[in-house]
């Protein structure tokens, strides 16, 4: 008994690493179709855009990279579905330099969808891109949109958009929904958009930030959050359109479950082995 | 548009001479203690303190507008230019590694490859270019996606190795990991129906979201608080030039 | 599992037609380089070295056409463009439109002889150019001064000006928004306990709950305080229950990591077996 927990102990990690590989790929091949039950943040965050007026308008920042893709990039499909469904138009932003292609990037897969074949960009959606010093950012919004973004992300000039049209700074958005991962993103604009300019904050973010943010949802200066993969399966769920982040949630449970099994075993042989030295 | 490129060569051309200028006036009065010291730190002075007086004048006054307007172009106009030099550090970095033949040099080709045909395609065609689409969708994403998705199998093992219940705060530690691990997804769930009594009161995806609105918002709070006051006196010291290690290593 | 090993079904990377499927051979490379830095897990090799410092190549250039197109191009060198322009159609009388809003109004009242002489006007432009547009760039070029070691110490007034912004920023916005509103947010009302007809177990958990969130703050700051020994009577169990306030969060985040972390792996996965392999759907 010892002698096998002693080698348990001692396992080399590459198996453990082969484990994890096995735990994936299996649950993807063969998904279990584990019910969405919804949790009370993504509920709020999701209410927040429900609750708005068709030809209101949102500010929707893609605070992340491609690294953080597999998390946030279902969780910006799902919004932006909602938002279109809603007919509220989406102005979006970037904290983060890689954050402009993955608006681009959701934007060309839902704009190839037939459901939502009438939206136009500059109409329904504009990708103003990216700029540096994200303080500056979030900070000249405050006082001009287009100030701080002169061009789209393709250069076109910002003015020229009918999504801009009698939207000038903060104050003309309903609200503003930012997809974090990082120190750039929900932190910053609770800190002054929602400080200084009381406009409405909500966001998604990975899961590995979203405790940051409990503070502030506690407090109500940020209204909702979808955290995480959970979070994006949550909301796909209530926009009815399940997608990656409701397949992936599947392998997530299956993965939880052999993490905590090794967390158990690897105290368990701790003990037998520790106890007998 | 002839008019235009003459323009552009003009700006070029001024630029350069300006840099060139900048670098002998900063050559010839490198030894002036004002210029070195006391001009920066009033620099850092008065942009802080009009950051600060501007949160006191209401945004619809013509100042606070102005104030807006020009600080925030100043920073980024500023802060593309300091994205440039790690730019110029890395391309002469990496041109010095193939030059001396340092070991992993052929890599460095590689690296110079991929950043020129990047610039390339990118400067030609802007971000609406198909091969620039081509690299970030196809090199860029899954590269960098796949780099961190590693840390999934470091985390597994660390979670293996280092994860021992040695003290009640490491019990504390572990226990409400585990929670909320199980409480996070609905598998979670299923396996906690087959604990008897506490299964009938409350689900384990409840017990993860009250740990989470009481204690660790408690415990993010505490943190927030602590670092806000710290971050506030920090900035405290930079602004009346107590703490200067921006300056470099030379003072 | 032989059995799926016999049904894979790769995406191809030519089209039904015979042409070559540019999403095919991207598909390819994507996978590949994937796999290239997995392999990693197993040992350092060279297929991980190569994708590593290709990624650092690409993202380099990423960064330097970002800086261009989107920070340099719309906010320094059009605006230049743009002015100068103006000023030139507007010095010469031409007929040309003037394209500014800023200089439209200048131009107005330059007709309507408002602004003064036409020395007046060159002042106020050269000053309105230098102060929105060129200072910063010889700020900026200060910057890049840095990497002329002799003259490295110009970089000095780009990063105070940037340091002396930030710290400004922060001394009002954190105050504000990270210090007095999370004060506030924490005195939490115990009235309804008071005003409660019957018993009420909702209202008796939230105000259990409240509590519990504010005792445990006001521990988790004692123990963060080290002005003063942890001992006593009151300083000594509240640094105690603080540390396992703060034992709990970090719990929590580790969770939270474990989480994240593995959706990372999840996408990787969905995209090798469902875009390249066509395993999944």
């Amino acid at each position: 008994m010892k002698a096998l927990f002693t080698i348990i102990n001692n396992m080399d990690r590459r198996y453990i690493f082969l484990a994890m590989v096995i735990a994936v790929i299996l649950p993807l091949i063969k998904p279990l179709a584990l019910p969405v039950k919804i949790t009370p943040n993504t509920q709020s965050s999701f209410d927040v855009i429900d609750s708005l007026a068709p030809g209101s308008k949102i500010l929707l920042s893609f605070d992340y990279d491609p690294a953080s893709s597999p998390e946030l990039q279902p969780m910006a499909k799902a919004v932006m579905t909602h938002c279109f469904r809603k007919d509220v138009k989406m102005i979006a932003v970037a904290l983060w330099p890689q954050g402009p292609m993955m608006a681009k990037k959701a934007f060309e897969s839902l704009s190839s969808d037939p459901e939502f074949s009438g939206k136009k960009y500059g109409v329904d959606f504009v990708n103003l891109g990216v700029q540096p010093s994200y303080v500056a950012v979030v900070k000249g919004m405050g006082d001009s949109i287009a100030g701080v973004f002169p061009t789209d992300f393709f250069g076109n000039k910002t003015t020229d958009f009918e999504i801009m049209k009698g939207v000038k700074n903060y104050r003309d958005l309903a609200a503003i929904f930012s997809l974090t991962t990082g120190s750039a993103g929900i932190g910053t604009y609770v800190t002054i958009a929602n400080a200084q300019y009381k406009t409405i904050v909500t966001g998604g973010c990975t899961a590995i930030s979203s405790l940051e943010y409990y503070p502030y949802l506690q407090s109500k200066q940020l209204i909702g959050l979808v955290e995480g993969l959970k979070g994006a399966s949550e909301y796909e769920r209530l926009v009815k359109k399940p997608a990656l982040a409701t397949a992936g949630m599947d392998v997530q449970a299956v993965v939880h479950m052999m993490l905590i099994f090794f967390i158990l075993l690897a105290n368990v042989s701790q003990m037998i082995v520790g106890k007998q030295k | 548009m002839d008019k235009m490129a003459l323009f552009n060569g003009f700006l070029i051309i001024f630029f350069i001479v300006l840099f060139v200028l900048l670098i002998v006036m900063g050559q010839t009065l490198r030894t002036s203690l004002f210029l070195r010291r006391k001009l920066p730190l009033a620099f850092c002075f008065i942009m802080g303190v009009t950051m600060i007086f501007q949160f006191f004048i209401p945004p619809e006054n013509s100042l606070y507008k102005e104030i807006e307007d020009l600080s925030t172009k100043w920073i980024q106009i500023i802060s593309s230019f300091a994205l440039v030099i790690g730019l110029i550090s890395l391309v002469t970095m990496n041109f010095n590694k193939i030059s001396r033949k340092y070991e992993d040099w052929q890599y460095s080709i590689v690296l110079l490859l991929g950043f020129f045909i990047t610039i390339f395609y990118g400067l030609r065609d802007g971000f609406e270019g198909k091969e620039f689409d081509f690299i970030f969708n196809y090199m860029y994403v899954p590269m960098q996606s796949t780099m961190f998705s590693i840390l999934a199998f470091f985390v597994a093992s660390a979670a293996f190795r280092a994860f021992r219940a040695r003290s009640r705060e490491a019990t504390l530690l572990l226990t409400a990991a585990v929670i909320v691990m199980l409480g996070r997804v609905e598998l979670g769930s299923v396996i906690w129906s087959y604990i008897p009594v506490v299964s009938r009161y409350f689900d384990v995806s409840e017990l993860a979201q009250w740990i989470n609105t009481v204690f660790t918002t408690a415990g993010q709070r505490a943190i927030l608080l602590g670092a806000s006051l710290g971050y506030i006196a920090a900035s405290f010291k930079i602004l009346l030039g107590i703490e200067r290690s921006y300056f470099g290593s030379e003072e | 599992m032989p059995l799926f090993m016999l049904g894979l079904n790769f995406k191809p990377v030519f089209e039904t037609g015979g042409a070559v499927s540019v999403e095919g051979i991207g598909i390819w490379i994507a996978a590949l380089l994937t796999l290239g830095i997995y392999s990693f897990l197993y040992k350092d090799n060279f297929v991980y070295k190569f994708s590593e410092y290709l990624f650092v190549g690409i993202s380099a250039g990423y960064t330097l056409v970002l800086t261009f197109h989107k920070y340099l191009k719309p906010s320094l060198i059009e605006p230049l463009q743009e002015y100068s322009r103006d000023f030139y159609h507007i010095i010469t009388s031409s007929s040309f439109p003037v394209v500014n809003p800023w200089m439209l109004d200048w131009q107005t009242q330059l007709i309507a002889n408002k602004f003064g002489t036409q020395f007046q006007f060159i002042f106020w432009f050269t000053f309105k150019i230098f102060i929105f547009y060129l200072f910063p760039a010889i700020l900026g070029l200060m910057m890049i001064s840095r990497v002329i070691p002799s003259a490295a110490w110009l970089s000095r007034f780009p990063l105070a000006t940037i340091v002396g912004y930030g710290s400004g920023i922060v001394i009002v916005t954190t105050l504000h928004a990270s210090v007095l509103e999370q004060v506030k947010a924490s005195f939490v009302s115990f009235a309804p306990l008071l005003h409660m007809k019957g018993i009420d177990w909702g209202i008796i958990a939230q105000s259990a709950n409240d509590f519990i969130l504010v005792f445990g703050l006001c521990c988790a700051i004692i123990y963060f305080y080290f002005s003063a020994e942890h001992k006593g009577v009151i300083l000594g169990p509240a640094s105690n229950f603080g540390i396992w306030v703060l034992m709990i969060t970090f719990g929590a985040s580790f969770g939270y990591t474990v989480m994240a972390r593995i959706s990372l792996l999840i996408g990787r996965f969905q995209f090798l077996l469902g875009d390249w392999m066509q395993l999944v759907k």
